[in-house]
């Protein structure tokens, strides 16, 4: 079959399965039944403290099962995806949220800066009351969570975490604050990530399709890059060289998590920031002591990817610079692994720009001994 | 330890460098580095170089007391 016919057919499917994929997942966020309920409080702050010690929600579940809890309060006037672009400081204090039925027994309790979600609860139906619990003091907070038993795990971190800006959380003044208090059923959190599971393996399958039609047609992607023996010996070191890398980074990383170091940053990112070191190593090794690219390969190919990889991570970079999400609430968000991208390609580039004046020298001189030899 | 004797070999079949490295299977940088005593080759490679430049192995790769 010819490459281009496979490739045309896998666009189609393509196609379709993103159709109805966005249609069901359509349907599915139609058939959702959130159950909200929101007020804007005015709250006076005088000296760091509110003059209110709560607020409270009201909301009825009609029908019973399964509800995922979501709970934020802010500021009126700001949105919840507009939370990231705002430090903790400017939204408000930590608030312990309760939810009691309607003979007043405490179904749970969880705790948060601005925007929270609750663990799955299983809910009869009925009327239930939300409270908001303002809290300006570490001490009133680790009160709080032993009262309410749930989330009494978080209590002496975030008691710790937020004690030197406990009393600074808000301004003096007047202020309205939005309340919402959000129940999702929990079957459609699950269907969600059913769908955007197939959705995710169809999409593979179909790039997979597409890659595997042009592999078949093409001899020179079957071909696996063919290296001689001293490339070879050099990529052997490059790998040695980046596993003892990692090694070390892997060690203190852990030697810091063990050790409680490294607050700004998810421990997620800075193992994902390893695996980025590693790879600029292992490479950098490799294209210096001429080992990265293949018997026949141009490097001017490798060098344009290179490049077009790095300014995209850039642009992303300083968009996410320009809107405050690289830094939030004094943690490196996942944005900078775009910095961390965006360094790793452009140490490759810039070795492979010094390799390129390198060998130019070197091809120069060579050149020069063989007119002499001759 | 230069190899000089491998390169006056190429240089007596008028051969480049990247020629050589062609014909062998090779990148450039590695007979450069074959000729500048960087790198020991294998004698499986050895061998493909006294061929192409018809030489025996003692007579290019046979350090002279």
């Amino acid at each position: 079959m010819k490459k281009s016919t496979v490739c045309t057919i896998a666009v189609i499917c393509m196609l379709i399965l993103i159709g109805l994929c966005a249609y069901v997942i359509h349907v599915e966020s139609e058939k959702e039944n959130k159950i909200i309920s929101e007020r804007i409080t005015t709250v006076s702050v005088s000296q760091g403290t509110p003059d209110k010690e709560k607020s409270t929600l009201n909301l009825t579940v009609e029908k019973s099962g399964e509800y995922r809890a979501h709970f934020s309060w802010a500021p009126e006037g700001i949105k919840e995806k507009d939370f990231a672009s705002y430090p903790a400081s400017d939204l408000g204090f930590v608030t312990v949220l309760v939810l009691f039925n309607d003979k007043d027994e405490e179904i749970f309790a969880t705790s948060g800066t601005v925007l929270n979600t609750a663990p799955v609860v299983e809910l009869s139906a009925g009327t239930y009351r939300a409270e908001y619990i303002y809290v300006t003091t570490p001490e009133q907070y680790e009160k709080l969570a032993v009262d309410y038993l749930c989330g009494a795990y978080q209590a002496p971190l975030l008691a710790k975490e937020l004690a030197p800006t406990f009393a600074s959380l808000k301004a003096d003044g007047t202020w309205n604050v939005q309340h919402e208090f959000r129940l999702v059923p929990s079957a459609s959190y699950h269907s969600g990530q059913f769908y955007g599971v197939i959705f995710g393996l169809l999409i593979g399958i179909c790039i997979s399709v597409l890659m595997l039609a042009a592999m078949s047609t093409s001899k020179k992607i079957m071909e696996s890059p063919k290296y001689d023996e001293r490339q070879e010996l050099e990529r052997g070191r490059g790998f040695k060289l980046t596993f003892y890398v990692m090694l070390i980074f892997t060690g203190i990383t852990f030697a810091f998590d063990m050790g409680g170091f490294f607050p700004e940053m998810d421990y997620s990112v800075l193992y994902v920031i390893g695996l980025f070191l590693s790879i600029s190593v292992h490479v950098n090794y490799c294209i210096w002591h001429e080992a990265y690219f293949a018997l026949n390969q141009k490097m001017s190919s490798v060098m344009t990817i290179f490049g077009f990889i790095t300014l995209c991570n850039l642009v992303l970079v300083i968009f996410s610079v320009m809107d405050g999400s690289l830094y939030q609430n004094g943690h490196f968000s996942y944005s900078v692994l775009n910095l961390f991208c965006t360094l790793t390609f452009l140490s490759m580039f810039v070795t492979m720009l010094f390799k390129k004046r390198d060998v130019a020298k070197k091809n120069a001189l060579i050149a020069e001994e063989d007119e002499e030899d001759e | 330890m230069k190899n000089l004797k491998l390169k006056s070999a190429r240089a007596a079949l008028d051969l480049s460098q990247q020629d050589l490295a062609d014909k062998v299977g090779v990148s450039r940088q590695t007979i450069n580095a074959i000729e500048k005593g960087d790198y020991n080759p294998t004698i499986n490679l050895c061998r493909s170089i006294c061929k192409v430049l018809g030489k025996t192995l003692d007579e290019l790769f046979w350090e002279d007391e």
